[in-house]
């Protein structure tokens, strides 16, 4: 009697272990169920607030219904160093199981690039899942100054003050550019806490102009663009094209430029600015899980109760595909030895 | 519609008069609950509760949302001063002056009436705050837009100056920690630059990125304020006469202090509405400089030794200060961030990010009374009635609030120390700043037997790095004569007299050498004949001289080698804190500090000390912390938190507190239970699992 108790309690364990094997087995197999009842988590490297957050706060909402087994999808702010704290802990300390993604300004992929360290950040080595929108950055000149042309620019005596927030922001280094490459005298000044303070630094008069991506500049400084007189924001110049009415007609900053070096320069951190507001998979995600993500994203980039939530929080979206982006990391890593040598003055602090 | 219609119309949108105004006051409702326990929980604050709670407001109207957030972030302030007065735990960040004055009065038994001036004082502030600035609206632009970086720089060092000089008698000392603060802020990665400062890569390993985003402020307060509180209290056996404590006369007298001081409460109710208004400036900040407007002129007050010398009129005024100005910025930093888009702090910043999802756009259109200034009024509406409805719960749990207070320290300490872990475990789910916390509690010790003061540290951290940028982007935008502009020279005769007292003090020691004293000084000194200082405080002196020397060392040599990364402020802030540190040594040194004064009347009258329970930390009780610390997190790591928790409460209340071993075991059983639920279940918090998660 006890030996045949004993005996059914073994069966029942070898079951088990079979089952549990099985589970195991099919899961490994197809990743469907993967994501059922897990939480995926995005990791914003901003604080909440900031157009970064926002994108990633609407994605999350809707993105979950795309995955196959509806995950529950949180954000959570990793602010710091321009986002670079939560770029360096995705790649040295999220493990790569496909439960969290990453968004942090990948136009850091050229600095990567140029520093080129051997214990350094990788690009290559990060899933690229997609991102909402191109920043095309647009610049601006507040009415003040009296200068509301690029020829009245080129002209002026002084150079005009533009804020930036920090040497290693995106915005400042395409400032620095221009600063180089046109003829259009520009002074920076470093060192303001985002870009609200930067929007008060232009009325209380300590700076004269500002780049910002368009997306953001279109919202947040909405009341400055349609102010009149001397409180009024002017845009002059735009960096690709935002598809936007409002900034069609400014001047390409291509068209400011004579010098072919300098041209070339531009387009390889072009694909630097296409990377800014992407989403990753730390490296060593498994491919299947990057796909699953990527189809997911592409999904939630045209579904419309996404598009709703996009337009009722004043944002637009623009979306590039995540083959896109890899393409464009591509191209960074592959940068000829010139072009390094063109970017690293720009890049290096 | 006119200004005073919106006003009104503002207030009906969240009573409960209306459909819509019922659902709007209840969400309130919720969200000052959820505010009460956020503000009373150290580590979780209000800002990330707000960013974790937007998602779930999709699909509310904006005036409920902003009703439960707001409610929310508008409280935290009132109960965290609770968590202050009761047990020296600053519950928010923005709580950790009340401790000072208002943890002293419960330690003598006050604390009803401290909590009275702590509640009153904040719904003052609150409403001051408000409505103060709802009438101000037209002025709001010119008085924002006056302050550029260089009057930004001269306000940060008036702040850190005035608080330099009213936290302790030794004015130089507290000015040292002030540079101290600075230093500690200069941690983490250098936003300008884009590399790291000061991280300890090279001891932490540069991919533990644990310093790159600078000190956590709130492990800092909790280790430099809590710490040493549960120290005192590990030494403290005795129960206490409960006839007296508890009754509610002695918050009526709370209360009435409040009217009685009307003036200052006003007073430091538009100075937090002003600081709030401030960019970047915020809540950390405005406490301080209000406990040292409240505390000005208010002699024989040293942080260091709470309690001691002050009567309870003037502690009651180091409550009523940050009461109030720890409420009025909410409404400070509200309007700046509806009239501009610009945030005046952290908690505002998050919700300019939910205004944008309800589509609320910041603008001149939120001041205009045909479109959204109900909104805005509902919005300072708003953190009127949710501090009035903060203050009724208040008042009905307060007895039993004070009760905690009448059990002994030895009984009390565990559970606080607990809650402390967690909080500090919670500011990043990790064990690191709970270790960050143990190192400053140790620090803090030290600064309080040495009398060193501590809010000028806390608040040179608070400011340090917008005083680094503030000054670089004077110079970078206006030149080198950037301090000719006339607001500058204006706020610049405050720090100006702050550091000429000490400075002539200092020089007339040297020149000449008797006579060195004012008449009020040389009569609390007169028993000191002997010029000596201790040992223990000579030897403090000399290892701040020290520290400093080498941070002055290593900041130099950034410096001269041209190392990536700002280098001038960090150099500068250390070479000031060298001077002020070895003027304060050379004093103590030629027994001309307070500091040294003190001591000596401590240890020839004992029998003060005697009657009112000691609040120096003793070196046993805080070596016996540190171990139990550190037996903590050992087992809260290997057995988890709640099993850990559970064993650690057993052990301290039977070993410790000699509580009999059944009773012992309810309390921990209970204790551990309540913070399990409280912090993984209800606002689920990631504890540590424990070697559990291995297998």
């Amino acid at each position: 009697m006890r030996r045949q108790n004993q005996s059914i309690t073994n069966r029942h364990i070898i079951r088990l272990i079979t089952a549990i094997a099985l589970v195991f087995a099919m899961q490994a197999q197809t990743d469907d169920s993967f994501y059922a009842g897990k939480v995926v988590t995005i990791i914003v490297g901003s604080t909440a607030g900031g157009g970064l957050d926002a994108y990633a706060r609407v994605i999350a909402r809707h993105i979950g219904r795309h995955i196959p087994g509806t995950p529950e999808v949180r954000v959570q702010n990793m602010p710091g160093a321009g986002t670079l704290v939560a770029a360096h802990y995705f790649f040295y300390k999220v493990p790569a199981d496909g439960l969290t993604i990453g968004s942090w300004s990948g136009f850091y992929t050229i600095k990567w690039r140029v520093e080129d360290k051997p214990d350094g950040i990788k690009p290559a080595k990060f899933g690229w899942i997609g991102a909402p929108v191109s920043p095309n950055t647009v610049c601006a000149l507040m009415a003040r100054t009296g200068i509301d042309s690029i020829d009245a620019w080129r002209a002026s005596s002084r150079p005009l003050k533009f804020g930036s927030s920090s040497r290693t922001n995106m915005t400042h280094i395409l400032m620095r550019f221009m600063g180089n490459a046109t003829s259009l005298p520009i002074q920076l000044i470093t060192g303001y806490k985002g870009t609200s303070n930067i929007r008060l630094a232009l009325q209380t008069g300590e700076i004269d102009g500002a780049c910002f991506s368009w997306p953001s500049m279109r919202s947040t400084a909405r009341a400055m663009l349609d102010a009149e007189g001397d409180d009024k924001l002017i845009p002059l110049i735009r960096v690709g094209d935002p598809g936007d009415p409002e900034v069609a007609d400014l001047v390409e900053v291509h068209d400011l430029i004579d010098d072919p070096s300098d041209i070339a320069t531009l387009d390889s951190m072009s694909a630097g600015f296409e990377l800014h507001r992407s989403y990753t998979t730390p490296p060593g995600t498994p491919k299947d899980r990057l796909e699953i993500l990527r189809r997911a994203f592409d999904a939630t980039m045209s579904d419309e109760a996404f598009l709703a939530d996009i337009e009722r929080a004043g944002l637009v979206v623009n979306p590039i595909r995540g083959h896109r982006l890899e393409e464009y990391v591509n191209l960074i890593v592959s940068m000829p030895a010139a072009q390094l040598e063109a970017l690293r003055p720009l890049v290096d602090p | 519609m006119t200004t005073i219609g919106a006003l009104i119309d503002g207030l009906a949108a969240i009573l409960p008069l209306t459909p819509a105004g019922s659902i709007a006051f209840l969400f309130l409702f919720a969200g000052v609950l959820l505010g009460f326990l956020v503000g009373i929980l150290p580590g979780i604050s209000s800002a990330g509760t707000i960013a974790l709670l937007i998602p779930f407001t999709y699909s509310m109207e904006p005036t409920a949302t902003f009703a439960f957030l707001l409610g929310l972030g508008s409280v935290t302030a009132t109960t965290g001063d609770v968590t202050s007065v009761l047990v020296g735990i600053p519950g928010e960040g923005t709580a950790a002056a009340t401790v000072i004055d208002g943890h002293a009065m419960t330690r003598r038994g006050q604390a009803g009436r401290a909590l009275g001036a702590a509640l009153g004082s904040s719904v003052v502030g609150a409403l001051i705050g408000a409505l103060g600035l709802a009438l101000a609206i037209p002025v709001v632009r010119p008085l924002l837009l006056s302050v550029g970086s260089p009057e930004l720089f001269m306000l940060t060092l008036l702040a850190i100056t005035s608080v330099s000089a009213v936290s302790g008698r030794n004015r130089l000392a507290g000015l040292a920690m002030a540079c101290f603060g600075f230093w500690l802020s200069m941690i983490g990665f250098d936003p300008v630059s884009g590399v790291p400062r000061f991280t300890f890569d090279m001891i932490l390993g540069s991919a533990s990125l644990f310093l790159w985003d600078g000190l956590s402020l709130v492990a800092v307060s909790l280790g430099l304020f809590a710490i040493p509180e549960i120290v005192v209290l590990f030494s403290r056996n005795e129960v206490r006469d409960r006839s007296t404590v508890t009754r509610m006369t002695n918050i009526l007298v709370g209360f009435s202090d409040v009217v009685k001081h009307r003036w200052l409460v006003l007073r430091c109710s538009l100075i937090g509405a002003y600081i709030g208004l401030l960019p970047g400036v915020g809540g950390g900040t405005a406490q301080w400089v209000a406990y040292a407007h409240a505390k000005k002129g208010v002699h024989g007050g040293d942080e260091s030794d709470e309690g001691s010398l002050e009567s309870d009129d003037d502690q009651v005024k180091g409550v009523l200060g940050p009461g109030a100005a720890n409420n009025s910025k909410e409404g400070g930093s509200l309007v700046p961030t509806l009239a501009f888009g610009i945030p005046g702090s952290v908690s505002t910043a998050i919700l300019l990010s939910a205004f944008v999802l309800h589509g609320v756009v910041p603008g001149p259109a939120m001041l205009d009374p045909e479109r959204d200034l109900g909104l805005t009024f509902s919005m300072l509406w708003t953190i009127v009635i949710a501090n009035l409805l903060a203050v009724a719960l208040c008042l009905v749990v307060i007895r039993q609030l004070i009760f905690i207070t009448l059990l002994r320290g030895t009984v009390l300490a565990p559970f606080l120390l607990l809650f402390v872990f967690v909080g500090s475990f919670a500011v990043s789910n990790g064990i690191g700043n709970v270790i960050v916390t143990a190192i400053f509690g140790a620090l803090g010790c030290l600064m309080i037997r040495n009398h060193w003061p501590r809010p000028p540290l806390l608040l040179g951290l608070v400011l340090g790095s917008i005083t680094e940028n503030s000054l670089s982007l004077s110079i970078q935008a206006h030149g080198a004569y950037w301090w000719m502009r006339p607001g500058v020279l204006l706020i610049a005769i405050v720090p100006v007299m702050v550091i000429w007292r000490p400075a002539k003090i200092f020089l007339t020691a040297y020149t000449r050498r008797s006579n060195i004293l004012t008449t009020k000084d040389a009569a609390t000194s007169s028993p000191l004949s002997d010029r000596s200082a201790t040992v223990p405080a000579r030897a403090s002196a000399a290892m701040l001289v020290i520290v400093f020397l080498a941070l002055l060392t290593v900041t130099g040599i950034r410096l001269l080698s041209g190392t990536t990364g700002g280098n001038v402020f960090p150099f500068l802030a250390t070479l000031a804190g060298t001077g002020f540190a070895l003027g304060a040594a050379i004093l103590l040194f030629k027994g001309r500090s307070p500091a040294n004064i003190m001591q000596h009347q401590k240890a020839g009258d004992e029998t003060v000390s005697d009657k009112t329970p000691s609040s120096v930390p003793s070196a046993g009780s805080a070596l016996f912390v540190l171990l139990f610390a550190t037996l903590l997190m050992v087992i809260i790591e290997t057995a988890g938190f709640a099993l850990g928790a559970f064993v650690v409460l057993l052990g301290s209340l039977v070993m410790g507190a000699r509580v009999r071993i059944h009773t012992a075991v309810v309390m921990a059983l209970t204790g551990s239970a309540a913070m399990v639920i409280i912090f993984q279940l209800l606002l689920a918090l990631p504890l540590p699992n424990g070697l559990v998660d291995i297998f």
